[in-house]
């Protein structure tokens, strides 16, 4: 996973999602995203087990 | 003098105040500070008036309801009103007009309160303060050139500058208990499914808390006791004995953990909240209590998990008008939301795998502990116009942590800083320990005293 994606990845993805931003706003999304990635990249380190299930809403005691 | 809202209903219960008189105090405030702290985006003044004087009938009449008849409150403006504008504080809903009220907002309707409007908020409770919206965002009463957090600002400036005696907030990654922080009152994101979200404005639902905001922590239980139920159609609702809150508990013999990574380290914060979350620990180990040091996993891999389900999940909702008309949103909440837009289904399903191992170990990490402390918010509040529209993912939050394990949080004022400006801490219990986190901080007021203090002016 690259650290930010390039102008034209960015592109798209935000085709992709079918949202159109003002040009001026799209290269300071592009810098904050990287922080997204880096966050993406922490939940995958270290890898959870293979059959690790997701939280579900209701896990609030100690069953979770 | 602003009475706390048990000191009102003392004062009400006895006939020596009337709710009108009350209310026309708070109006009377509104008038002369809302301008200045934009704390308010609506004022229901006849309303209010209408509510004051049931109430006050009820008080003659020896039928007052219980400790919420006759106190003033305002609404976060994304709890809907029926009959009143419920923005979410967005161009997107400015002139929505609900015909029903939230379950929470009718259940303090039906405890008595009076109600004086509604209540600035963050746009659809996420991110920062905007300055492209049809209202401005609210100001710190402490100093109006300061920032209030987010996202139950207005809730956070109105009661620290005694316009209302309590009101409501909501909480998903830290928008009650940061803004009970940075403006120096208290406030309770009580544990996950304990209080209906049924008519609030949602931002990412296996996240969102409702829950109050007031001057103490014993102002919170009372409002809490009143917002909390079992509600059917809430699906994170939980079915459970009605709360009873005591907030008189001893402290002897309580095992308390301090979460030192996490201020210390993880993020470090002011000289000042340190000082505090210490005289806090002392206070505790004064009353009886055992302090120890507690590990959890870093506040690095909570926020990655609640950020990327918080994004992955407002995204969700807001995708249809992101996409037919993103510029009725604020910059700010636009690009927060855009980035919700650019997730995978694996990043999501990542987190939410990641969610269930950090609450697994949070369980594991707190065996036969009563109570944690940390931060609620590294220092004095920033000026207003210096919060960056990335603040939430730019540092880690000391509260998100606890919207993913769904456990209660409140937030205590500690002191003031260098600035002047309050400092807090964070008391967190395992679920269903609301009463005891509550009977906590109500503890530490009593001990640390400065609830004698008010913002300038007020």
């Amino acid at each position: 996973m690259p650290d930010m994606l390039s102008p034209e990845h960015l592109a798209v993805l935000l085709a992709q999602a079918g949202i159109s931003l003002p040009p001026a706003e799209v290269e300071d999304l592009r810098q904050a995203h990287a922080k997204v990635l880096a966050m993406a990249a922490l939940l995958r380190e270290p890898a959870v087990p293979l059959a690790a299930e997701p939280a579900f809403t209701f896990a609030t005691g100690e069953e979770a | 003098m602003i009475p706390t809202i048990a000191e009102a209903a003392r004062l009400i219960a006895a006939k020596k105040v009337s709710p009108v008189e009350l209310t026309r105090d708070c109006l009377s405030r509104i008038a002369k500070r809302n301008e200045e702290l934009a704390a308010f985006i609506l004022v229901t003044e006849e309303r209010a008036m209408a509510d004051a004087r049931a109430a006050e009938e009820r008080q003659m009449a020896g039928t007052l309801k219980g400790r919420l008849d006759g106190i003033p409150i305002g609404h976060k403006d994304i709890y809907t009103t029926a009959g009143i504008a419920t923005t979410g504080h967005s161009a997107q809903m400015q002139d929505h007009v609900p015909d029903s009220d939230a379950v929470t907002v009718t259940k303090w309707r039906e405890a008595g309160v009076v109600l004086l409007g509604k209540l600035a908020t963050h746009e659809f409770a996420f991110g920062g303060p905007s300055f492209d919206l049809p209202w401005p965002p609210a100001r710190n009463p402490w100093d109006t050139e300061r920032f209030t957090a987010g996202s139950s600002s207005g809730t956070a400036a109105a009661v620290a500058a005694g316009l209302v005696l309590g009101g409501t907030g909501s909480d998903t990654g830290g928008s009650i208990r940061g803004p009970a922080a940075l403006c120096g009152i208290a406030g309770i994101k009580p544990t996950y499914g304990l209080c209906s979200r049924r008519g609030i404005l949602p931002l990412a639902q296996t996240l969102d808390h409702a829950g109050p905001l007031a001057w103490t922590t014993e102002d919170c239980a009372i409002l809490l006791e009143a917002m909390a139920g079992h509600d059917p159609a809430d699906p994170g609702s939980v079915d459970r004995p009605a709360l009873k809150l005591d907030i008189e508990q001893d402290m002897r013999g309580r095992r308390i953990g301090v979460i030192r990574h996490f201020h210390e380290t993880d993020h470090r914060v002011s000289d000042a909240t340190l000082r505090g979350i210490e005289e806090s620990c002392a206070i505790f180990r004064r009353l009886g209590a055992e302090i120890v040091d507690v590990k959890l996993p870093s506040l690095q891999e909570f926020n990655a998990a609640g950020w990327l389900i918080l994004m992955a999940e407002a995204w969700a909702i807001h995708e249809k008008w992101m996409r037919e008309r993103p510029m009725k949103y604020s910059e700010g909440l636009r690009g927060r939301l855009a980035l919700g837009g650019l997730l995978s289904a694996g990043d999501y399903i990542q987190a939410q795998r990641k969610r269930r191992s950090l609450i697994e170990r949070s369980f594991a990490a707190t065996s036969g502990i009563d109570l944690l402390i940390t931060a609620a918010q590294p220092g004095e509040a920033p000026k207003i116009r210096e919060v960056s529209k990335w603040a939430s993912i730019e540092r880690p939050g000391f509260t998100i942590p606890f919207n993913l394990t769904g456990w209660p949080g409140v937030t205590v004022c500690t002191g003031f800083g260098e600035g002047g400006l309050p400092v807090a801490a964070q008391l967190v219990g395992h679920p269903w320990s609301d009463s005891f986190v509550l009977a906590a901080g109500h503890a530490l007021e009593r001990e640390n005293g400065h609830r004698d203090r008010r913002p300038f002016g007020v």
